[in-house]
C-alpha cells in the first residue's frame, strides 16, 4: 500500500546514504589500509623539519611503514622532536638507520624516508633514531646554487656545485 | 452523570486579560449552565474566541477564575488538563481537520489519544458519529476532497468523538450558505437534546444564534454589556444591544470613522 | 531624535533576543519529549520520506554537476603546473570538506526547509495545531518532533550522497574524458583524503547545519502570523536565515576544524 512504498523508499534512502559513507571511507580515503594497525612509538630529532605535518608517512624504499603522529619542540636540545608511528610488523629497523625528510615531487608534501643501516640491534618501542636529515629548504639551495654560480664566474676555481646537501651525521 | 445540576458546568470569575498593553477583558464573569446553550455574541475583535481559549486552557487569563466542573482550569496539571481536555469537544472556525489525515483518520484521533480502545471498536464509534452528522459515506475521503460545509460537519464528528460533557463552537455559520446553516442548527440542536451537551456558541450571526440559544452573553468595550435570554434581549431597552441585534448601522457604535467636520473638509463655508 | 533611534535599536535588539530565547525553548520542549515508539515511528518514518527521499533527486543531480564542474575548472587549472594527476585530491577534498556539506545544506534549506516553513505554517494559520492542542495531544511532540529528527538524520546522509557522486562526476571528467590515467587519481587521492579528518568532519558539519536549517525552519513556521502573508515571509525567513547560518558556521567550523593543518 502507499505506506509500503514509502517505507521501502526511506530504507533505500538510508541504504543509499550508508553506501556514500562506505564509499568515501574506502575507496576516496583509502581507509581500509590504514584503520587499526598496530604500530609503535620511535623517535627523532631534527634541525628543521619546516613543512612535515602530522600524518605524514613514514617510508622506507618507499613504501609506507607509519606515520608521523606528533611534532614538537624539544626545549632542552633546541631542536625538533618527531614522534614516528611504525607498524608493528616492521621490526627491524636498525639502530643505525637516517630518518631524513624528503619532498614528494618538486612541490609536494613532506615525509620521511629510513634508510636502513647495518647494525645488529633494531630499534624498539620508545627508542630513539639517532641520525637524521633536516628537511631541505628551498632558500638555502637556491643561495648556494646562486653563491656557487657568483664564484665561478669570478674566474676561481670552480666549486662543484652541489646537487645535494651532504649528508650530516648529527650526534648528540 | 452529576447530582447537583443546577449549578453550571463552567463559571468564569473575575476574569481579566491583556495583550501586550490592550486590555481585552475586565473583571468579566459568566456562567454556562448544564445542558443548555449558552451564545457568547459581541461585534469583531472584542475577544469572544479568546473565552473559548481560556476554558480550554490553550490561554491563561491574567486574573480571575475559569472554573470547569468546579475545578479551575489556569492552575491545571498537564496530566488534570490532559484529562478535562477529554471532556471537551471544540469546533473551530476553519474547521481545522488535520490535511494530512482521512476523514475515517481525523475522527478517530482523540479516541486513538485518549483511549486504548481495540481497532474494530474505534472503528464502530468513528462510523456512529460520521452518521450522526450524515458523512459516513466519506469516511475514506481527504479533507482536501470535503466542501467547506462538510468540512465543518466533519470537524463536528471529531469534537464529539469522545462524548464530551461540553461543545464549543467557534462562529460555527461564519461565511456559510444558509443550507449549511440550517444543517449546524439541526445537529446542534439535536446534539443537545439527544446527549445533554452543554453548548457554547460563539457567534455573531444573530438571526441563527437567537434562534438556538437558550441564554446569551453580549460583549463588547472588555465587559458584559447585556445578558438574557433571547427575549429578553429582543426587548432590551440598551441601544446598543438594539443597534446589535438589528444590524443598524449607526447608533452608540457611529458610522462615521472619527473626522473633521465634513464642511470643513470640503471648504465650504456654512 | 537621536535617543529614539537609540530607543528603538534597543527594542529591536530585545525583540530579537526575545525571538532567539523563544526559539531555544521551542527546541527544548520538541526534543526533550519521551518518544513513544509505537506512534512515533512511523511519524519519524513519514517525515524521512517528506524531507529526505524527496531531496534525493535534487541532491543526486546538483552533486553530479557540481562534480562535473569541479573535474573541468580543476583539470584546466591543474594543467598548467603539471599537476594533473592531482586532479582527484581536488576534486574529493573540495567536496568532502566543504561543498557536500555546504552545497546540500543550502539546497536543503532552500527545498526542505522552507516546505516545512510552509506546511507548519499553514498548519498553525487553519488552527490544526490548536485544535490538536485541544484534543490533548502536542503538538510539538506529534508535528514537531518528527520533522526534527528526519532533518537531524537526512542531512549528514544527504551531504556524503552529495559528495560520493561529485567524486564519481569529477572521475567521468578527468579519467574518461580528459584522459587522466584512472590508477593515480584514486591513488592521489586515497593518499590525501583521511576519513576521520576529512570525511568525518564533514559530517559533524552536516549534521550541524541539519540542525540549524531544520530548527529555523520549523521555528519560523511554527511562529509565524496566521496568515497568507505571514507564511510567505516566514519561508522567505526560512531560506535566507536558514543560508547565512550554514555559511557562518561552516566559516567557523572549518576554522576550528582545518585551521591549524
Amino acid at each position: 500500500m502507499r505506506t509500503r512504498t514509502l517505507e521501502l523508499s526511506v530504507g533505500l534512502f538510508l541504504v543509499a546514504g550508508i553506501a556514500a559513507l562506505f564509499f568515501l571511507a574506502i575507496k576516496v580515503s583509502g581507509l581500509s589500509s590504514e584503520v587499526n594497525q598496530p604500530s609503535y612509538k620511535v623517535y627523532a630529532h631534527f634541525q628543521n623539519i619546516a613543512g612535515l605535518v602530522p600524518r605524514s608517512k613514514v617510508t622506507m624504499s618507499g613504501v609506507t611503514i607509519g606515520r608521523v603522529a606528533a611534532i614538537e619542540l624539544d626545549k632542552k636540545r633546541l631542536n625538533a622532536k618527531v614522534t614516528l608511528e611504525i607498524y608493528n610488523d616492521v621490526n627491524e629497523i636498525s639502530t643505525d638507520s637516517v630518518a631524513s625528510i624528503l619532498t614528494a615531487g618538486l612541490l609536494g608534501e613532506k615525509y620521511i624516508g629510513i634508510v636502513p643501516g647495518a647494525d645488529d640491534t633494531f630499534v624498539k618501542n620508545g627508542d630513539e633514531i639517532e641520525q637524521t636529515q633536516s628537511s631541505l629548504v628551498l632558500e638555502d639551495l637556491i643561495g648556494k646554487f646562486l653563491f656557487n654560480k657568483a664564484t665561478e664566474d669570478k674566474g676561481s676555481t670552480p666549486a662543484p656545485a652541489p646537487t645535494s646537501t651532504p649528508a650530516k651525521a648529527e650526534e648528540f | 452523570m452529576n447530582s447537583e445540576t443546577d449549578t453550571p458546568l463552567v463559571s468564569i470569575r473575575e476574569l481579566s486579560f491583556s495583550r501586550g498593553s490592550r486590555p481585552i477583558f475586565e473583571n468579566v464573569s459568566l456562567d454556562i449552565a448544564r445542558g443548555k446553550v449558552t451564545a457568547i455574541m459581541g461585534p469583531s475583535g472584542c475577544g469572544k474566541t479568546t473565552l473559548l481559549r481560556f476554558i480550554g486552557g490553550q490561554l491563561y487569563p491574567d486574573s480571575g477564575q475559569v472554573l470547569v466542573n468546579g475545578d479551575n482550569v489556569p492552575n491545571m496539571s498537564r496530566r488534570e488538563l490532559f484529562i478535562a481536555r477529554a471532556k471537551m469537544g471544540m469546533l473551530f472556525q476553519s474547521g481545522a481537520l488535520f490535511s494530512d489525515l482521512s476523514v475515517y483518520e481525523n475522527v478517530a484521533f482523540p479516541l486513538r489519544a485518549h483511549t486504548q480502545l481495540s481497532e474494530s471498536l474505534i472503528h464502530e464509534l468513528v462510523l456512529m458519529k460520521l452518521e450522526a452528522v450524515g458523512l459516513r459515506g466519506a469516511w475514506n475521503l481527504m479533507p482536501a476532497e470535503l466542501s467547506g460545509g462538510m468540512q465543518r460537519r466533519a470537524a463536528l464528528a471529531r469534537a464529539i468523538a469522545l462524548d464530551p460533557e461540553l461543545i464549543m463552537y467557534d462562529e460555527p455559520f461564519a461565511g456559510q450558505d444558509p443550507m449549511v446553516k440550517g444543517v449546524l442548527v439541526t445537529l446542534i440542536r439535536t446534539l443537545r437534546e439527544a446527549l445533554g451537551l452543554t453548548t457554547v456558541i460563539v457567534s455573531h450571526d444573530v438571526p441563527e444564534t437567537l434562534h438556538i440559544a437558550d441564554y446569551i452573553y453580549l460583549i463588547a468595550n472588555r465587559s458584559i454589556i447585556a445578558s438574557g435570554t433571547p427575549d429578553e434581549l429582543r426587548h432590551s431597552e440598551s441601544p446598543f444591544v438594539q443597534q446589535f441585534l438589528n444590524g443598524s448601522p449607526d447608533g452608540p457604535v457611529h458610522f462615521h470613522y472619527p473626522a473633521k467636520s465634513y464642511s470643513e473638509e470640503l471648504g465650504v463655508r456654512v | 531624535m537621536i535617543v529614539d533611534s537609540i530607543r528603538r535599536l534597543g527594542a529591536n535588539t530585545l525583540a530579537k533576543l526575545q525571538s532567539i530565547g523563544a526559539a531555544g525553548i521551542f527546541l527544548w520542549q520538541a526534543l526533550v519529549a519521551v518518544p513513544q515508539p509505537r506512534t512515533s515511528f512511523p511519524l519519524l518514518i513519514k517525515q524521512l520520506y517528506a524531507v529526505g527521499v524527496l531531496s534525493f533527486a535534487i541532491i543526486i543531480v546538483s552533486g553530479l554537476f557540481i562534480g562535473l564542474v569541479l573535474g573541468l575548472q580543476g583539470y584546466n587549472i591543474l594543467i598548467t603546473y603539471g599537476s594533473e594527476q592531482a586532479l582527484g585530491t581536488l576534486v574529493s577534498l573540495t567536496l568532502v570538506r566543504e561543498l557536500g556539506p555546504v552545497v546540500t545544506a543550502l539546497l536543503f534549506a532552500g527545498r526542505a526547509g522552507s516546505a516545512l516553513t510552509a506546511e507548519i505554517g499553514l498548519m498553525k494559520a487553519t488552527e490544526q495545531l490548536a485544535s490538536m492542542e485541544m484534543i490533548g495531544v502536542d503538538p510539538l511532540r506529534r508535528i514537531i518532533a518528527p520533522r526534527f529528527w528526519a532533518g537531524f538524520i537526512s542531512m549528514p546522509l544527504l551531504a556524503l550522497i552529495f559528495s560520493a557522486v561529485g567524486i564519481i562526476g569529477g572521475m567521468l571528467v578527468g579519467v574518461d574524458w580528459l584522459g587522466i590515467y584512472s590508477g593515480s587519481f584514486w591513488a592521489n587521492m586515497q593518499n590525501s583524503v583521511e576519513f576521520v579528518d576529512d570525511v568525518v568532519n564533514g559530517m559533524i558539519k552536516s549534521v550541524v547545519f541539519g540542525v540549524a536549517v531544520t530548527w529555523i525552519a520549523l521555528f519560523q513556521g511554527y511562529d509565524c502570523e496566521p496568515t497568507a502573508e505571514g507564511i510567505s515571509i516566514a519561508t522567505t525567513r526560512t531560506v535566507v536565515y536558514g543560508s547565512l547560518s550554514v555559511l557562518a558556521l561552516d566559516f567557523i567550523l572549518t576554522a576550528v576544524m582545518f585551521g591549524d593543518l
